[in-house]
This record gives structure tokens, sequence and C-alpha cells, in this order.
């Protein structure tokens, strides 16, 4: 047999692609279902977060902070719980990453707050002594992109059934509705909202005017995204 | 002597060298720590094991001729040869799939074996230790190990010298600053420093015993200074006429009515640990990840800045 | 030597394409499989049940500790 498949190299082709699709079928099928399920407390994010994610990965912050804690005793002494697979049920993409030159960030929500994150994008070796992690000051006068977020969540509502303006079922029993606006005005009415909170909560002048006169800062939408990841 | 021999030599014997002048010539040398002796004998075992085996390859393609029976087929003139399977990769090949066998059966069974099972025998046994090595530590080791849990999880807000960096974070070398009284008299507060919800009244349910009115700008000032300063100086008959029904005397606290404003204690840094905390600086979060006795240690670590 | 050879032929450019649309076919069918399931799975959430007391190796695993949430 393996001489005909020599001397007939397409079939040969089609079985090698067979035998590799096997391998990947039994490997991916079965737990796909239970994979894509989304874990209890899971929510989506909110059309301010979904912007601070996407400043996330415009600097490549992924590059250097994972979003994995793995069930090693040293790992979840250090950055909380260990990660579940339902917690990314709408990660789209996810943003595991694959080397930590900083710390994981999947629970910083957890153990950071707005003004800790204020000073450290300001000058992280400030509060960090002998970070190696770069200033990120152009996140306090760029403006976030609240149009794109808003797309990204009607796609993903749409074609990916994430439960917006429904109930999602919290851990201690609640539940937790997730609005997002039904016209684009509404959407940034929302993430307005959603940022004055937050410039409560911060210290640079400028960052609050500009949240006072109806617009977001990056760092505001980044914040927002951190505070998410619990 | 076969010139390629003699290179291999040469080339060992430079490497060798090499190896020992980084080797010495770096900041303590092998130090003796396992790592390092192990890191040099794998280099040696590298640069030996490769140079034999360049040998060994390059001399077989100087001396050595194609024969033994070829396979039937010919494709456009290159031929195969039927050699047998080598032994050593027959062996390594068997070897594996029992290896494979014994995973998938009784190693890492599929469908029984869990990750997180496997997570929480491993606190389990880390927890064991931990309780047979620092259940009891008591004083300066106490202290040791609450410093080492303050530079791995408290010192990014609060500062290497816990000083709060700048007032970025609370300043824990001493109790209470006045900007930090201040705020809590106007404004009240309700942070669990208890364990239990138990508010403290704003400006507006202060009375001053003394003179049966509410308490006033200048008497917060005063009394501010006053708890700031270590219950020291001016304000004592004020902080006595207001706080001191709930405080006490000595604003060392009470059991469920108020917490210690003097000083730091374990149960006032335990609660703080567990809840987390918000006042004028901003939020603290809560860090009940902490298991008890490193709780216990961090309150020795900060109760000892204060108490020189 | 053999000479019956065409590059045309199911063995040569043909094959190649036809393999190709092979291949597209079912990441195609994979895809469009992927999202039907997530949209299914959507808002079917679970629970991790009393975590602490799940075994390194025990075929009860999953039938006891993961639950739907209703």
């Amino acid at each position: 047999m393996f001489h005909w498949l020599e001397k007939n190299p397409f079939f040969f082709a089609v079985g090698v692609f067979v035998v590799i699709a096997f391998a990947g079928l039994i490997e991916i099928v079965p737990n796909f279902a239970q994979a894509s399920r989304p874990v209890i407390g899971t929510a989506p994010y909110s059309t301010l977060e979904l912007a601070g994610r996407h400043v996330y990965i415009k600097n490549s912050c992924n590059a250097c902070h994972s979003q994995l804690i793995r069930p090693f005793k040293s790992e979840t002494d250090r950055y909380g719980h260990y990660s579940l697979s339902g917690e990314y049920a709408y990660d789209r993409p996810f943003l595991w990453g694959s080397k930590r030159t900083g710390p994981d960030l999947h629970r910083v929500g957890n153990y950071r707050t707005t003004d800790w994150h204020e000073n450290h994008m300001k000058d992280p070796a400030a509060v960090v002594p002998g970070s190696i992690m770069p200033a990120y000051k152009w996140m306090f006068t760029n403006k976030a992109d609240i149009n794109t977020a808003y797309a990204e969540q009607l796609t993903v509502a749409q074609y990916f059934s994430v439960p917006y303006n429904k109930p999602v079922p919290m851990k201690d029993g609640s539940t937790k509705t997730v609005k997002m606006g039904a016209s684009v005005a509404e959407a940034n009415a929302l993430a307005l909202e959603q940022a004055k909170e937050i410039a409560a909560d911060m210290k640079d002048q400028d960052v609050k005017d500009a949240v006072a006169a109806g617009e977001i800062p990056e760092i505001v939408a980044l914040i927002a995204y951190m505070n998410s990841l619990k | 002597m076969n010139k390629l021999y003699l290179g291999g030599i040469i080339f060992t014997a430079l490497m060798l060298v090499f190896t020992y002048i980084s080797v010495g010539g770096s900041k303590g040398g092998l130090n003796g720590d396992i790592v390092n002796m192990l890191a040099v004998a794998g280099a040696v075992a590298l640069v030996i094991i490769t140079v034999f085996v360049v040998v060994k390859y390059v001399r077989q393609m100087q001396t050595d001729t194609a024969e033994g029976e070829l396979a039937d087929e010919s494709w456009d003139n290159i031929g195969e040869y039927k050699n047998p399977v080598p032994m050593g990769w027959a062996i390594m090949f068997l070897g594996t799939m029992i290896w494979g066998m014994w995973y998938f059966i009784a190693g890492y069974p599929v469908n029984a074996y869990s990750q997180i099972g496997e997570y929480n025998e491993d606190t389990a046994a880390h927890n064991a230790k931990f309780e047979a090595q620092y259940a009891s530590i008591t004083g300066d080791k106490l202290v040791a190990m609450g410093e080492s849990v303050f530079l791995a999880e408290c010192k990014v807000c609060h500062g290497l010298a816990a000083d709060g960096i700048d007032g970025k974070a609370a300043n824990l070398n001493v109790r209470l600053e006045a900007n930090t009284v201040k705020y809590v008299i106007e404004n009240g507060s309700n942070n669990m420093l208890l364990g239990t919800e138990m508010p403290m009244p704003d400006r507006n349910g202060l009375f001053n015993a003394n003179t049966g009115e509410l308490i006033t700008d200048a008497e917060i000032d005063t009394v501010s200074q006053y708890v700031a300063n270590g219950m020291q100086g001016e304000g004592a008959e004020i902080f006595a006429g207001v706080c001191a029904s709930c405080h006490g005397m000595d604003g060392k606290g009470m059991e469920y009515v108020a917490p210690n404003i003097a000083t730091f204690d374990t149960a006032l840094v335990t609660n703080v640990l567990n809840h987390g905390k918000k006042g004028v600086i901003g939020a603290m979060p809560a860090f009940d990840r902490l298991n008890a006795k490193q709780k216990e240690a961090v309150s020795a670590y900060i109760t000892s800045l204060s108490a020189q | 030597m053999n000479e019956s050879r065409s590059v045309f032929s199911i063995h040569g450019v043909t094959g190649m394409l036809i393999a190709t649309v092979l291949l597209l076919g079912i990441l195609v069918f994979l895809s469009v499989k992927a999202m039907s399931v997530q949209n299914a799975n959507a808002e079917n959430f679970y629970q991790v049940k009393d975590e602490t007391s799940i075994k390194m190796i025990s075929k009860d695993n999953f039938a006891n500790h993961i639950e739907d949430v209703k």
C-alpha cells in the first residue's frame, strides 16, 4: 500500500489530510462544547471595558503580560484563584499571552485599584522599584475609540449570542445585566457614564476635565478593563 | 594520527579552556551551587559529545562505501538500501509506546485525571508543611515573615519603606496622619475595620460632650493633630469629649464598637487585609488570599514599624 | 523511468487544487460548526462545585463537580 501511495501523490496528500484531521478531531471536538461554556460569574464586557481591551491589544500589553493563572500553588499565592476555561467564554480573541516579562493580569482587578493604575501607567518605576515597564503617557491624552468597541459588541451579540441586556448569573446567586446601547449615541452615553465613575477615583485633572467635557481618554477605558479582570 | 581527530581534540581542549576561563572569571565562580555545577557539567558534556558525533560522521563520509541489498524501486534512478531498523531506535520507539500506554491508562487516565485535583493535593501538602514549619513562630521571626510578605504584596503601593510613596498610599510608619483623621471625622467611615459593618457617623453625628454642640472646624483640626501625634499635645479634652466614648480614652478602641486609632494591632490589620479600605487617599483592595499566619505576620511587621 | 507524466494530471496541479479546495471545505465546515456550538453555549453557564474536594484521579470528578446553572 505504501508503494502505491508513493506512486500516487494526490491520494497520498489526501491520506495525510485525513490522518492529521482525525488526530485533530479526537483532540478538539469532544471537549469543544464544554470549553465554550461560560462559568458562573462571567459577564460580557461593557462598551468602555471593550474599548479598554482594544487599548490593551493596541499597545501589545499581552506581549509581556499573561492572563492565565495555572493551577500551581506558587501561582495562586501570587495571582489568586487559578483560571477556568469558562472565564474566557466572551474573550475574542483570548489574551492568554505566552511570556511573563511582567506579572499575570487575569485577576488584577482584585488587588489593584484605579488610582494605582493611574500612578503606574504614568511612571511604573515610581511605584514598583526597579520596574522595566515603560511609561504609557500618551494614554492620558489619546481618546478611546468607543464606536469600534460598540461595533464589536453588536457583532458578538449577533453572531455569538453574547448575552448583552440579559441577566447573567453571578457566584453569589444574584444576577448582573451588562447594558449595550441601542444606538451609537446611546453606547457613547453608557461608556461616558462608566468613565465618570472611574474618573471620580482618579487624580489627574486633565483626565477629569476631559471626562467632564464628554471625552474619554484611553487611560480611563484601560482602567475600566483592568478593574473588570477579576 | 588523522588530521580530523587532531582538529577535534584541539577544538575540545579550546572549548574546555574557554569554559574554565569564563566560569573562573565570573563573580564567585562555581560558588558551591548545585545549579552552577550542573550547568558547567552540561557545557562540558555538550562540547565532548558534539565533537565526538561530528568527528564520527565526517569520518564516515570520508571512508564509507555504499554496499548492501537494494530495494526494488528506482525513483528516477535513485535507489534505496534495505537497511534494518537500528536497535537503539527500536528500543526507544517501543519504550515510548509503553510509556504512552501507562500515561493514558494509569498515570493521567483519560476521563479521570483532574488538574484541579492535582492542585488540591499540592496545596494540601504545601499547607501542611507551612503549618509544621511556621504555625508557632512569634516575635522577630514573625516580623521577618511579615516583612517578606510586605515586600511581595504591599510594597507596590505602600513603598519599600512603607511610607506610602508620597501620598500614593497610607504611610504605615505612623498609625494615622492628620489629613486622614480629618477626612474621617468630616465624612464618617464604614470600612469594616472591626470585621463587621460598624459605621462611624460624619461630622453631623459627632457631638462634643464638653460643649454639648456638634464638633467645630477648629476642634476637628486640633483633634486631628492630636491623634496624628500619637495621642499627644493639644486636643486631649476634645478627644475625651468627642471620640473617647467609642475609641476609648487611650484611643485603643473597644471590642465590637470602634477600632484602635492609637496603634496598629493584629485585629485591625487583619480586618483591613480581609475587607480592603477606602479613604481620603484612595481605595485599598482586599488581600484575603493571604493565609491567617501571613496576615498575623504582616500585622506584626506593620506594628513594629511604628513601635520604635 | 516514468515518462507518462503531465503537469495537469490528478497528481499534478489539478490534484493540488482539489486537495486545497478539500482542505478549505473542511475548514469552512468546522468553522461554521464551531460558531453554532459557541452560539448554543453562550448562555449555558456551568459552575465548579466544591472544588477543594476534587481528586487528582477519580472517575466521578466530572459528574460530581461540574454543574449546570439554571
